[in-house]
């Protein structure tokens, strides 16, 4: 899990120059060589289909928009803002006139559950009746099982139709928003045209002869293909507004006031009711501020007017890389699936480096740490390790090791990782070169390795709480298969894959903590296997 | 590309970025989308200056902000969307040029119109001239506003926002507030691994415990604050509040006198909100003074605590009519008006602002990508002309 | 025998304790591997509860106390404590849920129809009103108690039979 966890702790530099973990990178296999790209310095892209994680209702962008991005059907508990679910219950006969007859029989409450379709087409549902609901009939409401807040908490009447069915609220300023609206957009419009004629003396007039006389316009001639629809409707539009508008004599002022009823001021606000200072406070009634900013609209201030939270709709997204626009990221456009049809993370290309051990920190002494080094393509690949004293590196990345990490071996010394081989299980051994480097290599099985290396901290003393940093660079060298350019692609089919080998250095940041253990960390020792590794490889 | 797209059909973003919560949404709805703690994995971006980590610069933060909002929030693609922002005169202008740099090359906005809240705070009411009172979470901003400008000489802060309050709200339980462990009452201060009072723990006890107590009352407890022990004033009752393992007792001192430093300043009694509006209105022009003062524009989420809007009246009204005070003698009236937006005060600016972003005539005034590169920098607000004929209504 | 169980009750033998003086009412369910320990008084739990496994429930001396006095912890009708609850509360009313992992202290009154949310800890010195549900770091008051378990009690003393064996009562 420590590639998703841990993350922090190695980083790798990013074709952007920042520090990434490997987990958050991706690769685009078009830019060569094989660029990583975090994700800051990839393009996103929304999916134009929307849909709701809960229902799988799924909508396009337009529609989307004209439900103001709100599932009708799904809510969120206002409390928790986990998902309500719809409980139904049977409305019991009043017993003896005492109870009320909307009194529900608590016993059987049947759960039921949202699924896509199975809900809204399912027979059983009683259709909703504007009648109060007859002796019976079952009713819905909402319940948030986390929290167990339900809409009868809060007072809100049980629906007889589910799902939906529940009213949603209204923003009670929108008519008066809508007039101002209203009303700047017809100065706006005003303005413009002005603004316009002043450019182009003639626009007025041509703006009037496409409104007026559609059939002969020769823009309307020219748009077989409806393209211009848009253009149209929007120089309609406003050569409509301008037109009845337009008359010099009225001002600015007389048109906006004719439309838009002035804002009333007050001179006093409400007082505190006399009772609030003489009860004592019931903290629980009063929502938190993450609860008022859930419902923008409303901002309920008490817990009697919080309201179920519609789900908004969600959509998927996809990866470009910034320089070649290609995909790095694709995901399948069914909203149910989880799958990707492009998925270029750089976990699955670029050997990911661990820490295995931490050892006791000796200021300015070489200390020995065993990294280990996981291959997740899909073929071997050779490695190398980079001792780096490239200021350059350093300058970029705006890194500042306070360490220095060495592999003390032959520099020409390459070893393979054997890509992942889920048929065979194997055993930790090391191979009869991995023998051959003095201890270096230590371990070995599937396709991960381990290393030995030295870290020589160079903080001073005053710095103790620093961490230990350093940085190396990591030389890969894989058979990638050849990638044709697309316009090649398409006219002549390869059939045989052609696999070139390229070599790349990564940069790779290792965080090895803070330089003096304390708070709970502690000394990671040597584990034991990897001494019976090696004991087992002299053996033999 | 955008040309043949139908008019409407990608609003613009309207993104009101405040120091302690972002409002964010799109242009021509009633209310925002979201409101979001203006913060990056816990940190607040306004404290920008405080972090000296690589991964904590204004600029990458702000590139995790947006693209949280544009992709998680608003599911929206960044590419040639037009964005309004809504931001403060007051905004130092180094912010205001990462701002636009992660807007204009990170995220490829087409273009950026920066929007003065204030300014934009009228464009609810349909009026042209106000005084805006901003109470948010750094200081309390007045600001006069006429015909499109905002007056930034006659402007006025303090730093009474909810920082303040805060800092002050924690003080007071530090001193007053008691827990019960077994059968004895002990002073929070005196515990000895007390629960650490985070921002939000203050944020919840002043939202639940505390309001802002009537003029009357007010005024009666401080005249006899001098006089009496606390505790023989008759307060309201005690309340307690759930904190970790403890129960937290606050008293009814604590409870109603926590937001008396925005009405009562020992030190420097001019330094409160009601003096400062006042003070404002007073350097005002002659001939706008009367619009201004039957204008008064209240905004900022402050405005939204309990009792504030009408305690606040009435210490105006207090100084204004008082023989003591200069006020008397400078205005004619006895009263200010003030407006109701159609909205809650927290998101007044982002309605403006997003009212504004659905005209057509956003792109006049917008700076474009190609200007911007053009540029290779972000005007200043103050040579950007923001006159329109709009704002002549 | 310090331990009485009601008529009715089903307490599983397997890797169930009970130490000290404790008392189980009728239709009240234990599941295996449950820990009741009543050093410090007698337990007395009512009827109709189910006590799920892994739970502990201790009537135990607080650091400080004086360890002469002892004090009854009592546990009313239709408690539902959920998987590995632990609780020292003297007090416990009717028709209250413990959920998995919950831990109440032993000063903490807990009155009618609370519940007590999953992974919730309460260690406070409260009477907590009737009602009340912890969740988080929330509470709220509900509007009415919690739907009762007894459907699920009559299911798993008919399902249990088959399964387990059971403490003989000896209380009529």
């Amino acid at each position: 899990m420590a590639t998703l966890i841990d993350a922090n702790k190695v980083k790798y530099l990013c074709s952007c120059k920042r520090l990434k973990p490997l987990s958050y990178l991706y690769y685009c296999k078009y830019c060569k060589p094989f660029t990583l790209k975090c994700k800051d310095c990839v393009i996103h892209e929304i999916d134009q289909k929307f849909f709701c994680a809960n229902c799988f209702d799924n909508k396009v962008q337009k529609e989307v928009m004209s439900v103001k991005y709100k599932c009708a059907s799904c809510f969120n508990c206002p409390v928790c803002k986990n998902l309500l679910l719809i409980r139904a219950s049977s409305i019991k006969p009043p017993k003896d006139g005492v109870q009320s007859p909307l009194a529900v029989s608590q016993s059987s409450p049947a759960l039921v559950t949202q699924t896509p379709n199975a809900s809204s087409s399912n027979p059983a549902t009683p259709q909703q009746s504007p009648q109060a609901p007859q002796q019976g009939q079952k009713v819905f409401y909402l319940i948030c099982v986390f929290c167990r807040w339900t809409t009868r908490d809060v007072g809100i009447p049980d629906v007889t139709s589910a799902p939906g069915g529940w009213k949603l609220q209204e923003n009670p300023h929108v008519k008066r928003i809508q007039e101002l609206t209203e009303g700047y957009k017809v100065i706006a419009a005003r303005e413009k045209l002005e603004k316009d004629r002043k450019k182009y003396p003639n626009l007025k007039r041509r703006s009037l002869y496409i409104s007026g006389s559609s059939s002969s316009s020769s823009i309307l001639h020219a748009d077989k293909y409806g393209i211009l629809a848009p253009v149209q409707k929007r120089l309609a539009a406003t050569a409509s507004i301008g037109n009845q508008n337009l008359d010099p004599q009225i001002t600015m002022e007389q048109q906006f006031r004719s439309l838009v009823k002035p804002a009333q001021t007050v001179d006093s606000f409400e007082e505190l009711p006399e009772d609030f200072f003489a009860n004592p406070p019931n903290i629980n009634s009063i929502t938190s501020i993450n609860q008022r900013h859930a419902n923008p609209d409303f901002q309920p201030s008490k817990a009697s007017e919080l309201y179920p939270l519609n789900k908004f709709y969600q959509s998927k997204e996809s990866k470009r890389c910034s320089g070649c626009e290609h995909n790095v990221l694709k995901p399948e456009s069914n909203v149910i699936s989880i799958k990707f049809k492009l998925h270029q993370m750089a976990l699955f290309l670029v050997p990911e480096v661990r820490i295995m051990t931490i050892p006791k920190w000796t200021l300015n002494e070489e200390n020995e740490v065993i990294l280990s080094i996981t291959n997740r393509y899909e073929s071997d690949v050779t490695v190398s390790f980079v001792n780096i004293d490239n200021e350059n590196v350093l300058n970029l990345s705006g890194f500042k090791p306070t360490a220095k990490i060495e592999f003390k071996t032959r520099d020409d010394l390459s070893i393979v990782i054997d890509r992942q081989d889920n048929s065979k299980v194997q055993q930790a051994q090391l191979k009869q070169s991995d023998l051959e480097t003095n201890g270096f290599l230590c371990f070995r099985r599937d396709n991960k390795i381990a290393v030995k290396c030295t870290v020589t901290p160079f903080l001073s003393n005053t710095e103790i709480k620093d961490h230990v940093k350093c940085v190396f660079g990591l030389k890969c060298s894989i058979n990638m298969p050849e990638i044709s350019s697309p316009q090649v692609q398409g006219s002549t089919p390869t059939t045989k894959e052609n696999f070139v080998n390229s070599v790349i250095t990564h940069y790779v940041f290792v965080d090895f903590g803070p330089l003096r253990l304390e708070d709970g960390l502690k000394v990671v020792p040597t584990p034991r296997f990897i001494d019976d590794c090696l004991k087992a490889s002299l053996n033999k | 590309m955008s040309f043949l797209e139908p008019f409407g059909d990608k609003p613009a973003i309207i993104i009101d970025i405040g120091h302690a919560y972002t409002k964010c949404g799109y242009s021509a709805e009633p209310a925002p989308h979201a409101i979001i703690p203006t913060q990056v994995s816990q940190k607040k971006i306004f404290d920008y200056k405080n972090f000296s980590n690589s991964s904590d610069t204004l600029k990458e933060m702000l590139i995790e902000f947006f693209y949280k909002i544009y992709y998680k929030i608003l599911n929206t693609n960044s590419k040639e969307r037009k964005v309004v922002i809504v931001e403060s005169v007051l905004t130092p202008s180094e912010f205001r040029t990462i701002l636009a740099d992660v807007l204009f090359n990170n995220f490829q906005a087409s273009s950026v119109l920066f929007m003065p809240s204030h300014m934009a705070s009228t464009y609810t009411l349909g009026i042209n001239r106000a005084l805006v009172i901003d109470i948010g979470y750094a200081d309390c901003q007045i600001m006069p506003v006429s015909d499109g400008y905002s007056l930034t000489n006659l402007c006025n802060f303090v730093s009474l926002g909810a920082k303040e309050i805060h800092s002050h709200l924690k003080d007071m339980i530090e001193e007053y507030a008691f827990v019960t462990i077994g059968n004895e009452k002990v002073k929070f201060s005196s515990l000895a691994n007390k629960p650490n009072l985070t921002e939000s723990i203050l944020e919840d006890i002043k939202l639940k415990c505390c309001f802002v107590t009537s003029f009357d009352r007010a005024q009666r407890f401080n005249d006899e604050i001098k006089l009496k022990n606390l505790q023989e004033l008759e307060f309201v009752t005690d309340c307690d509040f759930n904190l970790e393992n403890l129960i937290l007792q606050i008293p009814g001192y604590v409870r109603e006198m926590a937001f008396e430093i925005l009405f009562r300043n020992e030190i420097d009694k001019e330094q409160t909100i009601p003096h400062l509006i006042l003070e404002t209105l007073s350097k005002c022009p002659i001939d706008l003074k009367k619009d201004f003062a039957s204008n008064i524009v209240l905004i900022g989420g402050g405005c939204m605590l309990t009792g504030f809007k009408n305690r606040l009246v009435k210490e105006i009204n207090c100084l204004l009519n008082s023989p003591h005070e200069k006020y008397s003698k400078i205005f004619s009236f006895n009263n200010l008006n003030y407006h109701t937006p159609p909205s809650h005060e927290n998101y007044t600016a982002w309605l403006g602002a997003s009212l504004f972003g659905s005209l057509e005539i956003l792109d006049n005034y917008s700076l474009h990508n190609g200007k911007y590169k053009e540029l290779d920098r972000l005007p200043d607000w103050f040579s950007i002309n923001l006159k329109s004929n709009m704002v002549q209504i | 025998m310090s331990v009485q169980i009601t008529n009715g009750a089903l307490v599983c033998e397997e890797k169930v304790e009970l130490i000290g003086d404790i008392t189980i009412g009728a239709r009240t369910l234990i599941h295996p591997s449950v820990k009741i320990i009543a050093e410090a008084g007698p337990i007395i739990i009512g009827e109709n509860n189910l006590i799920e496994e892994q739970t502990i429930i201790i009537n135990r001396f607080k650091e400080g106390d004086d360890e002469s006095k002892m004090k009854v912890m009592i546990i009313g009708d239709n408690n539902v404590f959920e998987v590995g609850t632990y609780s020292e509360a003297l007090k416990v009313g009717d028709n209250n849920i413990f959920e998995c992992k919950s831990k109440i202290g032993r000063e903490v009154t807990i009155s009618n129809g609370c519940i007590i949310g999953a992974m919730c800890s309460l260690d406070t010195n409260e009477i907590l009103q009737d009602n009340t549900i912890i969740t988080g770091n929330q509470r709220r008051i509900a509007n009415e108690k919690p739907q009762s378990q007894l459907s699920q009690l009559d299911f798993l003393s008919k399902l249990l039979t088959n399964f387990q064996k059971f403490k003989k009562t000896n209380v009529k």
